[in-house]
């Protein structure tokens, strides 16, 4: 009795431990992963950021960028992954936060030396939306008021063009 | 008239393909050098 | 005997200046309608309001400076020269305004380096810019390439002597037609028929790579305006990174070899002219120096191991060699990469590359080759001379869509200026140093200023000392307008102090 529990004991841990793992690793920032590419050159690391841009579809892949602090990063992930990405970042919105498990790669041969990262697995953290375009009402005063004051020096300089100097 | 402007819209296509040949040529050039430098240094 | 300027001669430069900030008020208006049409409304009000503050310092200009005077080389060269700042300071409005920038220098630096088709950017969150504040940046490029002047002449001046003087200002001095005003609209259909032609290969080439198709053809009139231009800003924080495509890569490398050819040779070869490709001595030369210089690059790169195999090496080696050599600033490595990953034999092959250029009168910046090409051969003729019989007289030619003899005069030019721009690379460097960056790189980023390319290993950063913002923006200006008219105007300053009335 006391085997069965002990086999049933290791076996659920390994079994739950590929549901920590995503949760374990501390997701590297796009900084700390550029400054030591070397270090993580061919490893499995943790990114996360917000996806922006286009998502790019080539064959049975597909790019997305993945922004962190000031740099975005491109992800390779496989279309079977392509309905986790459903806002990306533009002027008008912020994107989906996606977390990425995969293969970090300081200049991918298979992808003409770029810096990127092939995703094993992505989720989302949490959803992007829409970003209110804030209309300022000093921006208002300030358009009203100068295009008042050039429309009134352009009318002032087209009279006197024409007197003699 | 007409054909005069198209003998000039045929000389600048013309040049136009002359221009991406030179680049090509020079481009072709390094991708070769290129593939020997990492040869020869291997 | 230097004379100290009378308040009309300051006026002349002011009248010719109001014109240009009414002429960059009606060219905003471009990025305006892209807001409108996008429904960007705070951007909008951003351009309503930098439109409307350039109309009304134009007019005020004008009203102002009203004189009976005629233009003459001083002035053109001074209006050239200030035409660059004002053009920045204007220019910087709106972007300031978009909140993509931490202080009104940085927005400033950000014109200028569009202006000077430099590339260096600080700008901040770039890929939540909107389409307006975006476009406006390549725009930047596209009037700054050709030429501010070129612009104003086309578009605004009449013919006259003023029109001449402030081209050859603006380091065009190459004649291309007998009349000044249809030499600056040839230099125009040529760089719309590239523009047309590079939007729609690079539309084309993003749309296969999975992009909608409408954004392909905004991200491609962005990119061609920049790599035409040999400017070097793009869309997206990435650079050209963001398409993840050989073949959007390879059409930028052509676009940037439009770029560095000289207008004058575009006509000859538009014009039938097409043996002129190979007799021309500064495509000649340009072969060559960009073999010498990847040659470098190539065994620096195969030394440190990083790219394996010949197709990695071409678009990350030569890549970047040819957008130093060509002065455009386009990129497929984060900044950082450089001073990480690249060697320095890499980084040098790149520095030479950069701080030669392309040909004169082109988009390019830097020494430029038509001068390289001169004073090499006219050290070949002081070798010569040596070599041969005391009375002999050596002549040296050199073809340039026609036989040139060479003679001092151009060469003390030439040599001056090589001069100029090798100072200025080492200037900037030491003041890297003075900040605590290593020197290759200091030199590196100097290079790439003060001969607009606009490759950077790191340096050029929001965060980075302001005294380093203003030397740069300082060698991109003065980088651009080729020394002179920067220190004409100078010259102007003093005498309006001890020059004698």
């Amino acid at each position: 009795m006391k085997k069965l529990f002990l086999i049933f004991s290791v076996l659920f841990t390994v079994y739950s431990l590929q549901f920590t793992a995503c949760f374990a690793a501390e997701p590297v920032s796009s900084d700390k992963l550029i400054e030591n590419e070397n270090f993580y050159d061919g490893k499995e690391v943790v990114y996360k950021g917000e996806a922006v841009g286009d998502l790019m579809k080539r064959g049975d892949h597909f790019w997305i960028n993945i922004l962190e602090g000031s740099n975005a990063i491109g992800i390779w992930c496989t279309l079977n992954m392509k309905n986790t990405i459903q806002i990306t970042g533009d002027y008008g919105h912020k994107g989906d936060i996606m977390q990425v498990r995969g293969i970090f790669h300081k200049a991918c041969k298979e992808h003409g030396g770029d810096l990127d990262i092939h995703a094993m697995e992505i989720f989302k953290l949490s959803p992007g939306q829409k970003t209110e375009d804030i209309i300022e009402p000093r921006k208002v005063i300030a358009a009203i008021v100068f295009s008042v004051a050039a429309l009134a020096a352009g009318i002032f300089y087209f009279i006197t063009k024409r007197r003699p100097l | 008239m007409a054909k005069l402007k198209l003998k000039y819209f045929y000389d600048a296509a013309m040049g136009i393909l002359v221009e991406i040949v030179y680049a090509l040529v020079i481009m072709s050039a390094c991708l070769i050098m290129g593939a020997l430098i990492l040869w020869w240094l291997k | 005997m230097i004379l100290r300027p009378q308040i009309d001669d300051v006026k002349v430069v002011g009248y010719y200046l109001g014109n240009l900030i009414v002429g960059i008020a009606i060219v905003s208006i471009i990025p305006l309608i892209a807001c409108l049409v996008s429904s960007e409304w705070d951007p909008a009000l951003d351009f309503t309001i930098g439109i409307s503050i350039s109309f009304l310092f134009g007019y005020l200009m004008l009203i102002a400076c009203r004189t009976k005077k005629e233009i003459n080389w001083t002035h053109g060269m001074i209006v050239v020269s200030l035409s660059w700042v004002v053009a920045s300071v204007f220019g910087a409005i709106p972007l300031y305004l978009s909140d993509h920038f931490m202080s009104f220098l940085d927005a400033v630096f950000e014109a200028m380096s569009g202006y000077a088709t430099t590339g260096l950017t600080l700008a901040v969150d770039l890929d939540h810019m909107s389409y307006g504040h975006n476009l406006w940046r390549h725009l930047i490029m596209f009037i700054g390439g050709q030429g501010i002047v070129v612009v104003a002449l086309t578009f605004l001046i009449k013919a006259g002597g003023g029109a001449f003087k402030m081209y050859v200002g603006e380091a065009r001095d190459e004649r291309i037609m007998p009349n000044i005003i249809h030499t600056a609209r040839f230099i125009w259909l040529v760089s719309i028929v590239y523009l047309v032609l590079g939007t729609l290969g690079l539309g084309i080439a993003s749309t296969l790579a999975g992009m909608p198709f409408g954004k392909s053809l905004f991200h491609g009139a962005c990119i061609t305006m920049a790599a035409f231009d040999t400017g070097g800003f793009a869309p997206q924080s990435q650079n050209v990174l963001y398409y993840h495509s050989g073949l959007y890569e390879s059409i930028n490398i052509i676009l940037m070899f439009f770029g560095a050819i000289n207008f004058k040779l575009h006509y000859a070869l538009w014009v039938g002219n097409k043996r002129e490709i190979y007799k021309n001595v500064e495509t000649r030369l340009f072969a060559i120096t960009i073999v010498f210089t990847f040659f470098l690059t190539a065994v620096g790169l195969a030394k440190t191991g990083i790219y394996s195999n010949a197709v990695v090496l071409f678009r990350k080696g030569f890549y970047h060699l040819i957008s130093g050599h060509t002065g455009t600033g386009h990129g497929t490595l984060y900044a950082r990469q450089f001073a990480t990953q690249w060697n320095e034999l890499s980084l040098i092959g790149i520095v030479i590359a950069m701080a030669l250029g392309g040909a004169v009168c082109s988009t390019t910046g830097a020494i430029k080759m038509l001068r390289v090409a001169l004073i090499f051969k006219a050290f070949k003729q002081d070798v010569k001379q040596f070599l041969s019989a005391e009375s002999a007289v050596i002549i040296q030619k050199l073809h340039h869509v026609k036989d040139i003899i060479i003679e001092d005069k151009q060469t003390r030019a030439a040599a001056l200026i090589m001069l100029a721009y090798i100072l200025c690379y080492f200037f900037g460097a030491i003041i890297g140093v003075l900040y605590g960056y290593p020197f290759l790189l200091s030199l590196f980023e100097s290079t790439s200023a003060c001969a607009n390319v606009g490759l950077s290993c790191g340096i050029t950063t929001p965060s980075m000392p302001w005294v380093l913002k203003v030397v740069y923006i300082f060698q991109m200006w003065a980088g651009r307008l080729e020394f002179i008219s920067v220190f004409v105007f100078m010259g102007f300053l003093i005498s309006a102090v001890r020059g004698k009335s």
